[in-house]
């Protein structure tokens, strides 16, 4: 399983610059402008890096199912990802601080995400004939939604301009998940690296 | 409730752990290569027991001194 392990590896980090090439290559010119215009050895090398493309997110899939049932597997690839050196009882301990402080951090952040995805507020100008009194000028909405299952309904914009709206901040979910796991991977290697310093 | 009884009362003043690792190796004519390989460590445990920045588990202490063939007190003192 080690090998074949390592050779799924090797070819996800070999086969990936063919695949972002690939990528670039098919925003540039579309498929059927590559099989009109170009020549025979362009369609060859076009037509070998769709399979590896084909190939490359099969893998990457069996890869990652692979990382989630095996705990061995993940083990090996995420102590790599993560630079987790455990190799004697002092690295242990500066891992032992450094997933401390990653997890304090990581929980914190986490909780900014969650306040921001359930409140959300917004300021406007309150227009002149909805206003109560001459000094009634602006207005502070703060709106507060939560959903299991279902995106939130849609909200009643105000009739006034808008100054700020928490929308204007608000992130996909896949940017939230791939903020909190280069978060996770800077705060926990930058703490590493602080106690490995405070010993030399 | 009180507040100081939920929480784990802190050593206030942390111990100074003195070793004489560096100069037990020197006399042995050891790099700090050589003692890791020996004790089964890493060359910057090595750097940092010298140093002062690290004190070791009670398991390396006992290694260190078997291989120095001596007593943990004599490596280690206040």
């Amino acid at each position: 399983m080690n090998k074949t392990l390592r050779l799924i590896q090797s070819y996800l980090v070999i086969g990936l610059p063919f695949v972002i090439i690939f990528m670039i290559w098919n925003t540039i010119h579309t498929q059927n402008e590559i099989f009109l215009d170009a020549s025979v050895i362009k369609k060859i090398i076009f037509n070998t890096l769709v399979v590896n493309l084909v190939l490359w997110f099969i893998v990457f899939i069996a890869f990652l199912i692979i990382l989630v049932i095996m705990p061995s597997a993940r083990e090996k690839t995420l102590r790599r990802l993560a630079n987790l050196k455990e190799r004697d009882e002092r690295e242990e301990y500066i891992t032992g601080k450094a997933s401390r402080a990653t997890y304090l951090s990581t929980l914190s952040i986490m909780i900014l995400f969650l306040f921001f995805s359930v409140f959300s507020f917004n300021l406007y100008k309150i227009p002149k004939n909805q206003a109560e009194n001459e000094h009634h000028k602006l207005s502070f909405n703060i709106g507060l939604r939560f959903s299991l299952l279902n995106p939130p309904s849609v909200e009643k914009t105000p009739d006034g301009e808008v100054l700020f709206e928490s929308n204007y901040i608000s992130l996909s979910k896949s940017a939230i998940i791939l903020i909190l796991i280069c978060w996770q991977l800077l705060v926990f290697n930058l703490t590493a690296r602080r106690i490995q310093k405070m010993d030399e | 409730m009180n507040e100081k009884e939920d929480v784990m009362p802190r050593i206030e003043n942390k111990l100074s752990i003195n070793n004489r690792i560096q100069e037990l190796r020197n006399n042995k004519k050891l790099t700090q290569q050589d003692l890791a390989d020996e004790v089964g460590v890493t060359r910057a445990t090595i750097i940092a027991l010298e140093k002062g920045s690290y004190n070791p588990s009670l398991e390396l202490a006992f290694r260190l001194a078997k291989f120095f063939k001596t007593n943990i007190e004599t490596i280690f003192f206040m």
